[in-house]
């Protein structure tokens, strides 16, 4: 005899259904029981609205003609907003002129059921709509990460560094930046081959996910160069971290040439108020640290404070 | 024998339907109540409230397996919504509801 377990699964996909009727909600419900989905009911589009912003629903069946606030204005804010702009939604509609359908997807519906629901077509979309956005999902993340080494790529790091670049700038948090570029990598790779190369990338990834808080973003910028976000954290504290990972690196014993130790060279600026440049400048300025401190010998953390690092005569 | 009073029975189309058995009947059971809201927004002279109703019964009647109620419920909204004084709506509107209210009454689960 099994006994049913009332699980409240986290993975269960989250269905938001906004529709001004009590009755096509219960019989939504009825019609969808099988398909182990947890459900949200909304009955006004403002409450939508701010039900799909608060569960992150998987997917949205959203009623055309509400009174009050209607399924387009309901749809066009849920594209508007940064946070539903992405949750795929299924319009329902009695209305059944192509013009309509053609409103719904040119404001970014996915799909289109008409009432009365012909409950195989309901179903199949719905089922569809959920697959697909689960591999939307899937490739969104994949685009942003390196495939080597398993951190941010480039493109994630750009994002993530004008996020938080923003952020510090609105509310003065402290941030630093971080670049870390290993020395002579070509000759590691001319010397013992690219898979050693590769072991060391993949090496240095680990050591960086496993020496850094969980707040900390680290990307692979480039070939041998990696990124360091370092949000709420100012100079000293980053120069400090900066430190820690250059002789953890330096320690490492690699299997494939333990005769040879691998270093880098880091480049960091912090700030601990809001911030006197530009994000692109302040890459910039932690790039000429980086180049500093490759030309003063390497294996080495050139640190500064922002209004340090704008000062600084380069030397050239 | 059925005789001239006899009223019309609306037979649910999913009365048979296993996954919404329960919610048919209970759509059903609930019908008389909107007949009763039906009613009195009408005497009421209540526009607004009446064009809800009908809205709503336009949107869920067909998935109950009574599509014939919603498309009366239907030509109720559309009448409400064409304009003119409330007043005037309201008169022209008036056949249509009677036409609602009596289907309504005529819808049972299944057998």
């Amino acid at each position: 005899m099994s006994e049913t377990q009332n699980n409240t699964d986290e993975s269960k996909q989250v269905v938001l259904i906004i529709d001004d009727s009590k009755d096509v909600h219960r019989l939504l419900k009825a019609r969808l029981r099988q398909e182990d989905l947890d459900f949200a009911s909304a009955e006004t589009g403002e409450e939508g609205i701010s039900m799909a912003a608060e569960r992150c629903p998987s997917l949205i069946l959203l009623d055309l003609d509400m009174p009050g606030l209607d399924g387009y204005e309901v749809l066009r804010r849920l594209k508007d907003a940064k946070a539903t702009r992405d949750v795929p939604v299924i319009i329902l509609s009695g209305l059944q002129g192509a013009h309509d359908k053609v409103t719904a997807f040119d404001l970014g519906a996915v799909d289109y059921v008409t009432k009365p629901f012909d409950l195989a077509e309901l179903r199949a979309r719905v089922r569809s709509s959920l697959k697909l956005n689960q591999l939307v999902r899937m490739l969104a993340q994949r685009a942003q990460i390196d495939g080597l080494t398993g951190l941010w790529n480039r493109a994630a790091f750009d994002r993530r560094w004008s996020e938080e670049y923003s952020r510090a700038a609105r509310h003065g948090h402290p941030l630093s930046l971080v670049l870390l570029d290993i020395d002579h990598f070509k000759s590691i790779n001319d010397t013992f081959g690219h898979p050693a190369g590769d072991a060391v990338l993949i090496g240095l990834a680990k050591l960086l996910t496993r020496e850094l808080r969980s707040n900390d973003v680290a990307c692979r910028y480039g070939g041998e160069e990696f990124a360091v976000i370092m949000p709420d954290t100012g100079t000293n504290a980053a120069r400090q971290t900066c430190e820690r990972l250059r002789v953890a690196l330096e320690s490492v014993v690699w299997p494939r040439h333990p005769e040879r130790k691998v270093t880098m060279s880091i480049g960091c600026v912090g700030c601990d108020q809001v911030p006197s440049v530009p994000a692109e400048r302040w890459l910039e300025l932690v790039d000429q640290n980086l180049y500093a401190g490759k030309r003063s010998g390497r294996n080495r953390v050139t640190a500064a404070s922002l209004e340090e690092a704008l000062g600084m005569k380069i030397a050239v | 024998m059925a005789g001239e009073k006899r009223p019309h029975i609306l037979r649910s189309e999913f009365a048979d339907d296993p996954e919404i058995g329960e919610l048919v009947q209970q759509f059903v059971s609930e019908l008389p109540g909107k007949v009763e809201e039906l009613c009195r927004a009408l005497q009421g002279g209540d526009a607004v409230r009446l064009r809800t109703l009908a809205h709503q019964l336009k949107g869920s009647a067909g998935g109950y397996g009574f599509p014939m109620i919603g498309e009366v419920a239907c030509r109720v909204e559309q009448c409400l919504k064409s304009g003119g004084s409330p007043e005037a709506a309201l008169e022209k509107v008036r056949g249509s509801v009677d036409e609602l209210l009596a289907i309504c009454r005529q819808a049972i689960p299944g057998d």
